[in-house]
């Protein structure tokens, strides 16, 4: 039953509470996503519905009546996941806490690479298709206004922006300790994320040798191939490119394992005095946790590059600190706001 | 003989200040000053090079004739290659870790005053060819030792790259492919020395077969097969990578040992009479 009293929740799994493992099999397809919105739509007892999907994290924003288990079903049969696993790693947020969070959402601060800022256009983007399905009731629709906001506030009155390390700088960073200049490396990006395209344009404005990028999407290849000056390689035969590649950006949105241990074992073994860089930034991991273990690869997931990232932060506590009360401020004014008085 | 010895006391303590000025700044998260560790490692290098010199005017002859002078050229020849490839790298820190092998060597046998109460005097029987030999021979070892180190280095950034470490000191070193192509580099000069030095010696060896046990002769000749099997097996790419670095630490203890176990057969041997004779590496031993 919907409430008749101003309700907001969010429900949802994340790198804070559950391992990546958890998060592959939870990271939805296009269709499943489109699956769990109509059924959180058609549910009586779901008064809208915002379904947020990262990376690192897929979450539903709803007016319930409190019980997190329905959303919990549906998402469980959407992900094809076992809902009993899902009930020990999710959270629930419920009224100021919730908006509190997605206030620091938006900000970035509960982002695994602390305050930056990709994850306020998946917000957007997110908050745009529920608004289109008209499924978005008053209140979801105000306090995600609201959000953008807060957002805009954390990133121009307080520091959380400043010195912010980007996951295209922390990729330099580390290639450079393995390769030392590049202008002697070859790159191949495989997919052409968000993710995968900003660590591509670091890596070429640092000069490396050569770009190949590969992908299913080929006018998003080669809007990429044009930035970066890349060459174009064929998606079923990048495997084959290898043996001559440096610093391998896996970053798809594939739902299985693209590269396995074996294929990269027989690469090295045609150039085995030279290191391989792997970079694997896609949830599913797109390349094989065995990699690791093999002679002369260093294979580093999303997650490391986000610790070294957040690394960085270590420094500035303070700054993250007045981010995160200033915002709760905001957020418990916004809530005694949104439920003790009429929406609009 | 006094002055000589304060200068070679002098030259690996300023190679002990700069190390430990250099983990000051790490520690500090500051990058050392490249250009101040550089000055006291020269200063050093230039006090050591006196000290030496002055004792081998005393002597007569290159100052290797007892363990003290033997680890003191060591640590002189790391420091010389050091001051001279160094600054083609990112040589601060190579500079602090070689400072820190150099004053561990020259500060050691420092420690050890029996290591210079005896001294074999004329060892090189005038002849500047045996002189040359051991001088290499030592000049080598200056070199395994520096091979070693950017070995140690390279252990290092590759543990810490496995480890997805990110700390100061990591940072600052060399990248994993520089620091092969060094330890390449090095290698192959250390052998080019170490064969030259050998090639001289079997000249005298061949002339005198008895004039060297076949213990140390076994000992010498296994260090040398021993650095040419990795140089080989690193030139067909057999060895590389962390193997690669493992051996060349492993090696340089070895050689280390050996260079001990070679002293140790030297002295307990009672020399003969009119024999040319020179501490290592087959030399001929004598009066």
């Amino acid at each position: 039953m919907v409430p008749d009293r101003p309700a907001y929740d969010i429900i949802g799994c994340s790198h804070a509470t559950a391992p990546l493992e958890v998060r592959e099999a939870l990271a939805l397809t296009p269709a499943q996503r489109e699956r769990l919105q109509l059924a959180l739509e058609c549910d009586p007892r779901v008064a809208g519905a915002v379904v947020i999907q990262t990376c690192n994290r897929v979450e539903v924003h709803a007016s319930l009546d409190g019980q997190a288990s329905v959303v919990l079903e549906h998402l469980a049969e959407a992900s094809e996941f076992p809902v009993g696993t899902l009930r020990q790693l999710h959270y629930h947020y419920s009224g100021e806490r919730a908006v509190e969070h997605l206030f620091a959402l938006g900000a970035g601060l509960e982002s695994e690479m602390i305050g930056e800022t990709e994850i306020l256009g998946q917000l957007k983007l997110a908050y745009r298709q529920a608004h289109e399905r008209k499924s978005l009731p008053p209140l979801l629709h105000r306090v995600f206004q609201k959000a953008f906001q807060a957002a805009k506030w954390a990133r121009t009155h307080t520091a959380i922006g400043e010195g912010q390390v980007s996951m295209g700088s922390v990729a330099v960073e580390l290639a450079q300790r393995i390769f030392g200049r590049l202008e002697s490396s070859r790159c191949l990006v495989v997919g052409t994320g968000e993710v995968g395209r900003e660590t591509a344009k670091a890596l070429a404005s640092r000069g490396v040798k050569q770009i190949s990028l590969t992908g299913r999407t080929l006018g998003n290849v080669r809007a990429l191939a044009d930035d970066v000056k890349g060459r174009i390689v064929p998606f079923d035969d990048w495997v084959g490119h290898l043996q001559e590649v440096d610093i391998l950006i896996c970053a798809t949105a594939a739902p299985s394992l693209l590269l396995h241990a074996h294929t990269v074992r027989a690469a090295m073994k045609h150039r085995p005095a030279r290191p391989l860089f792997i970079m694997d930034l896609a949830v599913p991991r797109d390349v094989e946790s065995r990699t690791a273990d093999l002679d002369n690869v260093f294979l580093y997931l999303f997650t490391d590059l986000a610790a070294i990232a957040n690394e960085h932060l270590k420094h500035r506590h303070s700054a993250v600190d007045a981010c995160r009360n200033g915002l709760a401020a905001r957020a418990r004014d916004t809530w005694t706001r949104l439920a003790g008085g009429p929406l609009p | 003989m006094e002055t000589a010895r304060w200068l070679m006391l002098a030259g690996p303590l300023l190679y002990a200040l700069a190390a430990g000025l250099a983990l000051g700044y790490l520690l500090a998260r500051r990058a050392p000053s490249q250009g101040v560790l550089f000055g006291i490692v020269s200063c050093g290098f230039v006090l050591h090079s006196a000290g030496l010199q002055m004792r081998g005017m005393a002597v007569g002859g290159c100052p290797i004739g007892n363990p003290y002078e033997v680890f003191q050229f060591i640590s002189w020849s790391i420091t010389l290659v050091y001051v001279f490839t160094g600054p083609v790298f990112r040589m601060t820190i190579l500079g602090t870790f070689s400072a820190a092998l150099a004053a561990i060597l020259g500060l050691l046998p420092a420690a050890v005053p029996a290591w210079d109460e005896t001294r074999r005097s004329g060892f090189i029987g005038g002849n500047p060819w045996i002189e040359t030999h051991a001088a290499l021979a030592l000049l080598s070892y200056g070199v395994f030792g520096l091979l070693a180190t950017t070995a140690v280095m390279y252990l290092f950034q590759q543990r810490g790259l496995r480890r997805k470490q990110w700390g100061d000191i990591l940072r600052f070193l060399p990248s994993i492919v520089q620091l092969e192509t060094m330890n390449m580099r090095l290698l192959a000069v250390a052998c080019g020395i170490f064969t030259t030095s050998q090639a001289i010696g079997m000249v005298y060896w061949f002339s005198d077969p008895g004039s060297i046990s076949f213990g140390k002769l076994g000992i010498t000749l296994g260090v040398w097969l021993a650095y040419l099997l990795i140089f080989l097996l690193r030139l067909s790419q057999r060895l590389h990578g962390t193997r690669f670095a493992w051996s060349c630490v492993v090696l340089f203890l070895f050689a280390l040992l050996a260079l001990w176990a070679v002293e140790m057969d030297r002295t307990a041997a009672p020399p003969p009479v009119d024999a040319v004779h020179a501490p290592f590496f087959g030399i001929p031993h004598g009066s």
